[in-house]
């Protein structure tokens, strides 16, 4: 991003006493702002590297605790045991959520956006603001009507069996099986071959190449439902900008309508199309609330995040040290994501 | 950066101030006995429970000498740890055994365990359960244990009794079920499945807690029978029924036979009273009868303004009569000895979940070791799952032991 | 016609679950459990309605609600627009260092905050208060970067004629301004209301054990599942907490749904 100054306004030149008054203006005027982001995220964060280098239950005060040096960092990353087995855990599930959601929800999003900008279409505003609707309510209220959707003989449970031949009853939200793992099975490979069996980072490569497990799919797909109305705001903002002039010489030259599409359209909206892909990509990496309300990380830590991670380590497992240090590497995941997003933007500029 | 310099100021301030209030904690005088406010925080398994706790305060806050502000929490241990992590914890508190040690060895409790009326009376297997390297922090509220709990209509009509050893659960359970109804349904985790463990002379640790026991013949032979019968389709799971716990799947009729403790008899009494039961001590394993039990008690925070009106608070709670009609409407077992008589004298209908009090292990180990527990409890959902196996599960928490027991 | 055909069967997708919320919230939990599918009760039923009005604290979480949500909206309108005006508008020294302070906080992702902004919150005592819960959300850095993007397009003469005139600086903002700026200022406001009345990580962890200062979404993580109570997943309660939360949202997005359309093209644009 690029921090234009605003155009320095000729006639305001040469009048210092003016100038002087903005100067403390300007100061004036931000400074609420500034202290309050200060206080709120620029302090925490500072406070937080450094709770990250000591051993902290949470349970005592701060003061009392010990310094740890990079025991937390290690324990996460070098050290084999639980909490490594546990990140790498979470690591492994964010990384299928990302896998699945970010794709799911630029494609949905993407598709939906371009029948809705359809010329003609008569209730534009009412299937606009259908799809758009989800993103703007409670996630909270959301993940319980979805906990209602997958319940045993709820609604998906019902559809799927009157679609599919036999009576389907999954338990979605505590089915820890892996889809790879369920598709692998269904070939007749129940069990890890030997080499799969070796670990990293205390977890077998077996377990990293389990796919989502059945309770995460749930809660990937809740995400894809909330998330598209929004990204295809987005598109059809990008949509806009498609002149018709273009396409409409394009039509006239013969062209089908998927050609229109992928040579016409879909260059333009390159754009946007990133700027929806990297949002995504910083947004699931955040995932917690639906965690929290359908699943709590379980069944078998299948749906734990490293988000949900840190609440878990910090709240319920009094390692507030260990907490502060996982949300680092977390900020590092995203940052990577924003830093890219900000370069590509700027050299498209 | 300019816009930090603020900020840090403000931070460093305030950690200051906390660490020149630190200095007043423990040290402080203890306050007065009364005239002071109280919070007190607790959990909850019913409306019933609920409401003899609101009884009991209420008559507490009555006597005029302090004033009780109760909060009844859901996710207890999490809204418990908060606090106490935000330096502002309740004055009393409801305290589980299994969390005791983290609290002991943080230094976030007053002990107290001693200054209520005739501590001798508690039974010292409890008084154990609240005890941190020597130094008895608090006085146990009650306890429960674990045991069977039947539907005598259901075996009435298969003709079935309670089955009294392992083969008998089996066929039991065995007999019980049809489709989408298993016979047994218990929950897969560590506080359900100990019980077997107890059976079979199994426990994760030894006695000592010093080093981890999973890998030993007793431990597969107890993982491999639950295994197998849930493979079988003969014991389930509350949630591949649909319901939330092993009580709401017996009371809504999806089993017909459960494991749990004591807090099922409020349950069934407020939810499902129509559905007649029985409660039966759990069959014996290879080695004997065995069960689990879980205590609660009163703790005080050492951060606490009032202790010694927190310390009466306690005093009133614990004392005899009030053990036994908190006990009486939901009924927990009292920790005072001199009250078993009594209380069982009213319900002789549960004297199983009385007599697993002599024989029953408990779930206290050492700081820390919950994330051991949860390990496990991933197994023990893999295994009722049927999609872990008996080797993986203990070299897993075994392994996971090890790195907290060093 | 496919292409309707598509559209009809997405939002069915899309709405569906909220009307079928609404009318589980109506049934019984024999209903329930024996048509968890039809989009209407059979026999409506009450009890999860008064379960959730009358025996549970609803009213006082949606009460906290309100509160926190008019007075940190308020708040950030007005605070973010004030810092977006010095930004985009007048000229002092450290601006651009200041400028790019905010877009580098917009880089923060609030789930790093959980434990920092505890500490911080337990550091100035603000823990278990309703000023813990509103001023960590009072001042956005997204709402300061709308604003100065909205302020940096706006024609200037207005504000220099008033500034000639003799008003101040705060007077010309104030009063010429701030009028001009309606439409971004309500985009924002209706960000800013829906953000943070579905907040649910904040108050988690800053009013966790005091349940009077309990908002609607952690409110409603507690319904139904009855803590080990006897019967958990009690979905009609469930529902019904569910829907009376997305209902103050719904009103505000049906009556200003191209504001929020607006909102998400401007950040959408933020890069």
């Amino acid at each position: 991003m690029s921090v234009e100054p605003a155009a320095p306004v000729a006639r305001e030149r040469g009048r210092g006493g003016l100038r002087g008054r903005q100067g403390l203006a300007g100061w004036l005027f931000v400074s609420p702002a500034l202290l309050l982001l200060g206080v709120f995220m620029v302090a925490p964060i500072l406070l937080a590297l450094w709770v990250s280098f000591r051993d902290w239950s949470g349970l005592a005060p701060l003061s009392a605790s010990a310094p740890a040096g990079t025991d937390n960092y290690q324990d996460l990353l070098t050290h084999t045991g639980v909490v490594r087995g546990d990140f790498a855990k979470s690591l492994r599930n964010n990384v299928y959520y990302v896998l699945g959601v970010v794709p799911a929800q630029t494609l949905l999003a993407l598709v939906l956006a371009v029948i809705v900008n359809a010329k003609l279409l008569k209730g534009r505003t009412f299937f606009r603001a259908a799809f758009y609707f989800p993103s703007v309510t409670s996630s909270i209220a959301v993940a319980f009507i979805f906990v209602f959707l997958f319940s045993p003989n709820g609604v998906v449970n019902t559809v799927l069996s009157a679609l599919l031949p036999g009576k389907i009853g999954l338990v979605w939200l505590d089915d820890s099986d892996g889809l790879i793992h369920l598709l692998l099975r269904a070939v007749g490979v129940g069990s890890p071959p030997g080499p799969l069996r070796h670990e990293f980072l205390d977890l077998s490569w077996w377990d990293w190449l389990s796919g989502p497990s059945v309770a995460l799919s749930s809660i990937m797909i809740l995400a894809t439902w909330t998330t598209t109305g929004t990204f295809m705001l987005m598109f059809l903002a990008g949509l806009q900008n498609v002149p018709v002039e273009v396409e409409e010489a394009a039509e006239v030259d013969g062209a089908s309508r998927f050609q229109l599409f992928w040579r016409v359209t879909l260059p333009m909206l390159k754009p946007t199309l990133f700027l929806v892909v990297t949002l995504g990509l910083i947004g699931t990496w955040q995932v917690f609330d639906q965690v929290y309300a359908m699943t709590s990380g379980g069944p078998q830590k299948t749906t734990l995040t490293p988000a949900y991670l840190v609440y878990r380590e910090g709240f319920q497992n009094s390692a507030m040290g260990r907490a502060a240090a996982i949300a680092f590497i977390v900020f590092v995941i995203i940052l990577v994501f924003t830093g890219l997003q900000r370069l590509v933007l700027r050299r498209e500029r | 950066m300019r816009i930090m310099r603020p900020a840090l100021a403000l931070v460093l301030a305030g950690v200051l101030s906390a660490t020149a209030a630190c200095g007043d904690d423990g040290s402080g005088k203890q306050g007065d006995t009364t005239g002071a406010k109280l919070t007190m925080f607790a959990f909850s398994s019913s409306p019933a429970e609920d409401a003899v706790l609101r009884k009991a305060i209420d008559d507490y806050n009555k006597q005029g000498r302090n004033t009780v502000d109760l909060k009844v929490l859901p996710e207890y241990d999490t809204a418990l740890t908060t606090a106490l992590a935000g330096g502002q914890p309740p004055d009393v508190f409801y305290l589980n055994d299994n969390k005791l040690p983290d609290l002991g060895k943080s230094g976030a409790l007053e002990p107290t365990g001693d200054q209520v009326d005739n501590p001798g009376d508690f039974y010292d297997t409890l008084k154990q359960s609240f005890t941190y390297q020597g130094t008895y922090y608090c006085a146990p509220k009650d306890f429960s244990t674990l045991q069977l709990v039947y539907n005598t209509a259901d075996f009435e009509a298969a003709g079935l009794k309670p089955p009294t050893t392992w083969e008998e659960l089996a066929t039991t359970a065995k007999a019980l079920t049809k489709p989408g109804h298993p016979g047994l349904v218990l929950a897969p985790e560590f506080y359900r499945w100990g019980a077997f463990f107890a059976q079979a002379g199994a426990w994760p640790t030894d006695d000592g807690i010093t080093k981890m026991t999973m890998d030993t013949q007793p431990m597969r032979q107890a993982l491999q029978y639950l295994t197998d019968n849930h493979k079988a389709g003969s014991f389930g799971t509350p949630a591949a029924v649909g319901a939330g716990w092993g009580g709401e799947a017996f009371g809504k009729g999806l089993t017909s036979m459960t494991i749990e403790g004591n807090w099922i008899v409020g349950a069934m009494k407020n939810d499902f009273p129509s559905v007649k039961y029985g409660v039966a001590e759990l069959p014996a394993g290879p080695k004997g009868k065995g069960t689990m039990s879980f205590s609660v008690c009163y703790g005080v925070a050492k951060a606490s303004k009032s202790k010694a009106a927190a310390v009466d608070l306690v005093k009133f709670l614990t004392s005899p009569d009030e053990q036994l009609t908190i006990t009486k409407e939901f009924p927990v077992m009292p920790s005072r000895k001199s009250l078993a008589d009594k209380w069982l004298t009213d319900k002789p209908e549960l004297k199983a979940f009385v007599a697993g009090g002599d024989y029953a292990k408990k779930s206290v180990f050492v700081p820390g070791f919950s994330t051991v527990i949860d390990t496990f409890n991933d197994g023990i959902q893999g295994l009722a799952k049927g999609n872990k196996s008996v080797d993986d599960v203990v070299s897993s928490t075994q392994k996971a032991g090890g790195s907290v027991l060093g | 016609m496919i292409r309707r055909a598509l559209l009809t069967l997405f939002a069915v997708i899309f709405i569906y679950p909220f009307v079928l919320s609404l009318a589980t919230s109506f049934k019984s939990r024999p209903e329930v459990a024996a048509h968890p599918v039809t989009p209407w009760p059979a026999s409506p039923d009450l009890r999860a309605w008064t379960d959730v009005l009358v025996h549970s604290d609803f009213p006082l979480w949606t009460f906290n609600s309100l509160l926190v949500t008019v007075v940190a909206t308020l708040l950030r309108v007005f605070l973010d627009s004030l810092a977006g005006y010095a930004l985009a508008r007048l000229e002092w020294r450290g601006r651009g260092i200041v400028f790019a302070g905010v877009v580098a906080v917009l880089a923060v992702p609030p789930i790093v905050l959980t434990v920092p902004r505890f500490l911080v919150l337990k550091e100035l005592t603000l823990l278990n208060s309703y000023t813990g819960l509103i001023l960590p959300l009072a001042v956005d850095a997204m709402g300061i970067f709308l604003m100065r993007q909205f302020f940096v397009e706006l024609p200037r003469e207005l504000e220099e004629a008033a500034r000639i005139d003799g008003a101040s600086i705060f007077g010309a903002y104030w009063h010429i301004v701030l009028p001009l700026a309606r439409p971004a200022l309500l985009t924002l406001t209706i960000l800013s209301f829906q953000g943070v009345w579905n907040e649910f990580l904040l108050p988690l962890i800053v009013v966790r054990a005091s349940p009077s200062l309990w908002t609607l979404p952690f409110g409603l993580s507690t319904l139904g599942r009855g803590g080990a109570g006897g019967q958990s997943f009690d979905y009609p309660v469930m529902m019904a907490g569910s829907i009376l939360t997305i209902v103050p949202v719904a009103v505000v997005f049906i009556v200003f749904q191209r504001f929020f359309v607006r909102g998400v093209a401007a950040s959408g644009v933020k890069g």
